[in-house]
């Protein structure tokens, strides 16, 4: 099922990239305040989610647990993305355009449900089933991660390029 | 008519003959232990009169088999291991063949557990097995071999057979005496051991002493009433009623019968700071959990038995089978707190076993140290205090188990003697080189002795001590020495023997002028005591002398004291022997070095000690290549002569699961942090095992937990680093989700307002 609905999540979120380039021209965005470090964050954002899919995806999708040196891999990473993420989401509240703005803060929304899922899990607070859900929680988020996460690159490289 | 009473009577004396079995019957419902008050019957079902002087002891096969059946019990657990015919089970304790003067701790089993030997291999018969072991066996399997005639060696039919002493597990009665049971053990008592151990009646006698042609029904031995004594039983009249019949207090078998054999706890620690099992604390019995029936095939309790065994039942009793049942749905066994395991991944679970976190004692930078009932011979009271440190068992020690669990196990490094040929090794049983130790191997037993004789001396101005590099020994029990750890020597005590009197050393012969022309009286009275305290059995031995300065005082057969002068100067007496003429020490240098160096440690020998061993053995028998096979490695002469340590499998520790004793969840594992295991210093990955023996020596294998559980150090000190910043760490994902809320928030009640505009727009 999660494998389907990974693939699923890849062809919404490319879809979306093409549907919603239109929108989220240069011309269409608000410029940001402080262009260069919009880019440092886009850019160790950008990194960081493709360390977290490879990882954190490639452990789901064979069916095993996510240990060892990828498992510190995915954690580093997610400390980076959850910073960048956060970063962006201030210094872009306003500037996203419109079309931008629905793949934006579903990266966002997303984002916050992966990295909520992960903290909570960190804290003595839920039970072995209660762990075993926020699992599920912290997959599930990371799928709507990245239709977000697909969605807001492919409509940038799409704008870039046009 | 008549052809219908022969069957009539036949069909009677079959019914009569055949083992009645009752108890053996669908369980009636009814709680309570019935009364046993049963006659006893002997080996061959005989009613047993206990007020006949000839009386013989209680066979429980044909007392208690009366209504049990004597052939499913003996397919249990506890009795079947030398068939070969059931499946081996997850590792246990092996039985371990000590030898104190050989250094040999041996593991072995009958079930093919890894690293164990299997006695047959090793020449070792099912009467060596029960000879050796019997003090901690229940009974049964290699106690009752299938011929008794099969082993010219084994006096079977002396003994009798060793049945299974169902007393030894369901007596309730306080006159129940486990040391009793080994004392008959060792007596080669084996039928009367259970009648012994049972209180109901005495047993005297030995089966050892009397002549192989005996049988029980020869009765006694008219000739010897003082050492051939055959075995007899006198039965305790009080305990039996007008009709021969007495009560055996039998219940379900009581946690005390259990620790008979299955005790462990730290070496050296103090009985009172010894905590229970919390399972034995919060009053459960060792059968609450593991279980049987009639089969005593007894849960064993471990994760995979049920699978094992194809019986779900089973599964029942291990921790998950009482404890991970959801209370939702009823909970698990008989109120087995569900445990929540907060804020544990469940990766865990499937990586680790229960014990892991819960089970044995806090893992340490080492191991602990601990002695088991079977392999340390614990709990057997008496006169003899025997050595029990060996062989050494330590735990917890972290290894993957046959499910691939990483679980906490004991551990025990083999030691032992062996032939090799082809690069295999095999072991060589004690007796076979108890000749060639002597002289060698047992240093402080040739100094215990010469302290025991001149104990016999009765001497009441003091202790007999041997001093040497500024120690001082003691004899002890075993006839061994120990080294005196509260008195030290004052600088510049001569070596030697001496008198211990008010914490003062004290010649052991009054000082004397060796040079004075004649020895004042009493001085050549104290002389010829002391030395005739240290006169041979054997006269080839040499004549017992004293060293003193340029003389050489023997005692003469005759009694008199010879004067003889010698080459060498003796600042100090030195007691020896003088053989054609030639004064040697009652105890050499050798012997004394290796006791000065082995002193204060659990080892018993040397480095040196080993290769003069070796050597002697290659000289007696050129053809075959020896070895020693403790600490971890392999020591072997190499072509230079000198002792050389290698890798060998036959060198690898032997691991069994510890299962018990349960610690409290507060006390578990990581229950106070995660840093427990997960940080550079983690006694459970980064503990170090120092392979243990009775060698003393640098050349010492020593395994870090991670190697045996199979796991990546690199990776577990880094990912134990990374658990220095957890905490910063997850602070700062609690800010990017505070900020990422914010935003979403505040990006909420933007669009929220840009729709109530939008709908006002409309209006």
């Amino acid at each position: 099922m999660f494998k389907i609905l990974t693939v699923v999540s890849v062809i919404v979120g490319a879809l979306a990239a093409k549907c919603g380039s239109a929108s989220c021209s240069t011309a269409a965005r608000t410029p940001v305040r402080f262009p260069a470090l919009d880019k440092l964050l886009a850019l160790v954002m950008v990194l960081s989610f493709a360390l977290l899919a490879l990882t954190g995806f490639y452990a789901a999708l064979l069916g095993h647990h996510l240990t060892g040196y990828l498992l510190i891999c995915h954690t580093g990473s997610g400390g980076a993305f959850a910073g960048s993420l956060a970063l962006l989401a201030v210094f872009r509240a306003e500037a996203e355009s419109c079309g931008c703005k629905c793949l934006f803060w579903t990266l966002v929304l997303g984002g916050l449900g992966v990295v909520l899922s992960a903290v909570v899990m960190m804290q003595p607070w839920f039970g072995t089933h209660g762990q075993e859900v926020l699992v599920e929680l912290h997959r599930y988020c990371a799928l709507v991660t990245l239709v977000g996460g697909i969605g807001c690159c492919g409509q940038a490289l799409l704008a870039k390029s046009a | 008519m008549r052809v219908s009473i022969v069957f009539l009577t036949i069909g009677a004396a079959g019914l009569l003959a055949a083992p009645r079995g009752f108890a053996d019957e669908p369980w009636d419902g009814g709680r309570t232990v019935p009364v046993h008050r049963l006659p006893l019957n002997d080996s061959e079902g005989l009613d047993i009169v206990p007020s006949m002087p000839s009386a013989k002891p209680f066979s429980t096969s044909k007392s208690c088999g009366t209504c049990h059946s004597y052939e499913k019990i003996s397919a249990g657990w506890h009795f079947n291991a030398s068939s070969g015919k059931t499946p081996a089970g997850r590792a246990g304790e092996p039985w371990v063949l000590i030898d104190g003067l050989t250094g040999t701790q041996l593991p072995l089993s009958y079930r093919g557990w890894a690293g164990t030997w299997n006695p047959s291999a090793l020449g070792l018969t099912a009467w060596d097995f029960t000879k050796m072991f019997g003090r901690h066996m229940p009974g049964g399997d290699t106690g009752e071999p299938a011929d008794i005639f099969d082993d010219t060696h084994a006096r079977w039919s002396v003994s009798g057979k060793l049945e299974i002493n169902c007393l030894a597990c369901h007596s309730g009665s306080h006159a129940q005496d486990h040391s009793e049971w080994t004392r008959q053990i060792a007596r080669e008592n084996f039928a009367w051991a259970a009648t012994a151990a049972s209180g109901l009646g005495e047993v005297g006698g030995m089966a050892l002493r009397v002549k192989p042609t005996w049988t029980i029904n020869d009765g006694p031995n008219p000739d010897d009433k003082e050492f051939a004594v055959p075995p007899y039983v006198k039965y305790a009249m009080p305990q039996f009623d007008s009709k021969n019949r007495t009560v055996f207090q039998i219940q379900k078998p009581a946690d005390k019968n259990c620790l008979n054999c299955h005790s462990v706890s730290p070496s050296h620690a103090k009985k009172e700071d010894v905590d229970q099992d919390v399972h034995s604390r919060a009053g459960f019995q060792c059968v609450d959990c593991h279980r049987n029936d009639i089969n005593h095939k007894i849960v064993r309790g471990y994760e995979t038995e049920a699978v094992e065994r194809k019986d779900a039942s089973v599964g029942d009793f291990s921790c998950r089978g009482c404890h991970v049942e959801e209370p939702a749905k009823g909970g698990g066994r008989l109120g087995a707190p569900y445990p929540r395991h907060g804020g544990i991944p469940p990766v865990h679970f499937e990586k680790l076993s229960c014990t892991t976190c819960h089970s044995g004692p806090m893992p340490g930078a080492t191991p602990t140290d601990v002695r088991v009932s079977r392999a340390n011979r614990l709990g057997i009271h008496g006169r003899a205090l025997w050595f029990t440190d060996a062989p050494f068992i330590q735990e917890p020690v972290f290894v993957k188990g046959s499910d691939g669990k990483i679980a906490p196990h004991r551990v025990m490094w083999p030691a032992f003697w062996a032939r090799r040929a082809n690069g295999k090794l095999t072991p060589i049983q004690p007796d076979e080189l108890a000749k060639t130790a002597k002289g060698i191997l047992d240093a402080g037993h040739q100094i215990g002795a010469v302290l025991k004789a001149f104990g016999q001396l009765g001497d009441e101005s003091g202790e007999t001590v041997f001093v040497a590099s500024g120690k001082l020994f003691h004899a002890n029990a075993d006839g061994d020495v120990d080294l005196d750890t509260t008195f030290a020597p004052p600088t510049g005590s001569p070596s030697g023997f001496a008198l211990l009197k008010d914490g003062k050393l004290l010649p052991l012969a009054p000082s004397f002028d060796p040079a004075a022309a004649q020895l004042e009286s009493a001085v050549e009275t104290r002389l010829l005591e002391v030395l005739q305290a240290i006169a041979p059995d054997d006269a080839a031995m040499g004549a017992p002398s004293l060293a003193r300065g340029k003389k050489i005082y023997t005692r003469n057969e005759d009694g008199s004291l010879g004067v003889a002068d010698s080459s060498d100067d003796h600042a100090a007496p030195v007691w020896g022997r003088t053989v054609n003429g030639k004064f040697k020490p009652i105890v050499s240098e050798f012997a004394v070095r290796a006791v000065v160096e082995t002193a204060g440690t659990v080892q018993s020998f040397t480095e040196e000690q080993l290769a003069l061993m070796l050597q002697t053995l290659a000289a007696a028998d050129k053809s075959a290549e020896f070895a020693y096979v403790g600490r971890g490695y392999v020591f072997a002469l190499g072509k230079d002569g000198k002792l050389a340590a290698s890798s060998n499998p036959a060198a690898e520790p032997v691991f069994w699961p510890v299962a018990h004793n349960v610690r409290s969840a507060q006390a578990s594992l990581g229950a106070r942090a995660c840093t427990e295991c997960h940080s550079t210093e983690a006694a459970m990955l980064f503990g170090r095992i120092v392979a243990g023996g009775p060698l003393k020596t640098k050349t010492v294998a020593v395994k870090k937990m991670v190697e045996l559980e199979k796991l990546d150090g690199s990776y577990h000190k880094l990912f134990g680093l990374t658990f220095t910043m957890r905490p910063l760490f997850k602070m700062t994902l609690w800010g990017c989700c505070g900020l990422m809320a914010a935003m979403l928030g505040v990006g909420a009640l933007v669009g929220l307002q840009r729709f109530a505009r939008y709908l006002g727009k409309k209006e």
